[in-house]
């Protein structure tokens, strides 16, 4: 149907906005045969993108796409390992190589259905931990509209008799405990004063403690490790 | 080839995400960067992108479009949903500006066209006025919407969206032969 025509045309464009846009992917979801004009254009069009030179992108283009998998899966493959110089002075110790990997993930929007445009995504802290000796993946996030803290672990190694402590470092404070880890998935929503902590600028830690957890309600033991959290 | 591995990515091969991955990273760069113009920005979106064909592979459909299309297509969507996401945006460039980058013809590993059917389209597109041409230009390489190519232009929101539907009526029309 000719009236299909620029309508398809424009939403295979992004030139549709607002309500039209909507229109447009309703119809998509209902109609077969603006559906089919969809596909018309899409294939019309495609041969455009071949004026478009190819860019090289970053080498560490892999890894990252690997470190946005791992974030939701709870086989995690320990990332990249960096030296870090551990300040805190309440730690007994600096850990002598903790795994340094912040990665910050925004919430992946659905693919071809082209969104009206509405505020960003709700604000995500993410940080990934892994380490040997200490698990082989270790992911905390923290979403601030929920208020919700998750926690991933897998293949934690943790002696006999000891345990291993979860802590947040509010920006030149002292730790706050998020309790002990365990292998699996956990989520749990926090306090408000809790949840004020989570911001750009505070620390995710594990420190090697007795088993049962510190007895001193700090860190007593040795920092196993240790990264920032970015808000995004 | 890409479509045998995007099946694979569908059932949850890594190894087959990284293969496509690797045949097509420059190309999808580059479409993020041309939409986005920000290295870093297109970086982040270039990851999103790969993020949504892995979870998204097991919807495409072989029959109904090329692989190579799906995935630029898939890219260009996402730049674009970062670049109306942004608060604060830089100025449209000018079409003179416009025209210099879309004339660059890519060296790439993986074409999305035949030498036919990219003769079909730029034929095409010369069969229509210049205005609305450089308009449909400029919406699918700067991933601009009618409100913003009428504040460009200077011209009222109905007068662009006559302009561009006229063209793209001549288009089809065109197209079809």
């Amino acid at each position: 149907m000719s009236e299909n025509v620029p309508l398809a045309a424009e939403y295979v464009l992004r030139l549709l906005e607002g309500e039209e846009l909507l229109d447009a992917r309703r119809r998509l979801a209902g109609d077969p045969a603006f559906a089919d004009e969809v596909a018309f254009w899409e294939d019309r069009f495609a041969p455009l993108f071949d004026e478009i030179a190819d860019e090289p992108p970053s080498p560490e283009l892999w890894a990252r796409i690997v470190a946005r998998l791992d974030l939701t899966d709870p086989t995690v493959v320990t990332l990249r390992r960096q030296v870090n110089r551990w300040k805190g002075a309440t730690m007994a110790a600096a850990a002598a190589a903790a795994v340094l990997l912040v990665v910050a993930v925004r919430p992946t929007p659905p693919v071809q259905q082209p969104k009206p445009t509405v505020a960003a995504p709700a604000p995500l802290l993410v940080a990934a931990l892994g380490k040997e000796g200490l698990a082989e993946g270790l992911t905390v996030a923290y979403r601030s509209d929920r208020r919700e803290l998750a926690v991933t672990a897998s293949k934690l190694t943790v002696p006999a008799g000891r345990a291993r402590e979860l802590w947040v470092i509010p920006a030149g404070g002292t730790p706050i405990s998020l309790g002990l880890l365990s292998d699996g998935s956990a989520r749990r929503p926090l306090a408000p004063e809790l949840a004020a902590v989570f911001k750009s600028g505070a620390t995710i830690a594990v420190s090697d403690e007795p088993g049962g957890g510190s007895p001193t309600g700090q860190p007593t033991g040795e920092v196993l490790a240790a990264t920032g959290l970015i808000l995004i | 080839m890409l479509a045998e591995a995007l099946e694979r990515v569908a059932r949850g091969d890594r190894d087959a995400l990284r293969t496509v991955v690797d045949r097509t990273s420059a190309k999808l760069m580059g479409v993020c960067l041309r939409i986005l113009k920000d290295r870093d920005e297109a970086e982040d979106a270039l990851q999103e992108v790969y993020v949504s064909v892995w979870m998204r592979a097991a919807s495409f459909d072989a029959s109904r479009a090329s692989p190579i299309t799906w995935l630029a297509t898939v890219a260009r969507n996402r730049a674009i949903d970062r670049f109306r996401a942004r608060s604060v945006r830089a100025a449209p460039a000018p079409i003179e500006e416009a025209h210099g980058l879309a004339d660059e013809r890519a060296d790439g590993f993986e074409q999305v066209a035949e030498k036919q059917e990219s003769a079909r389209i730029h034929h095409c597109l010369s069969t229509i006025d210049g205005p609305a041409r450089e308009m449909i230009r400029a919406a699918f390489f700067e991933g601009l919407s009618y409100p913003q190519l009428a504040a460009r232009a200077a011209v009222p929101l109905g007068t662009m969206k006559s302009w561009i539907r006229r063209g793209l009526q001549r288009l089809r029309t065109c197209l079809e032969e």
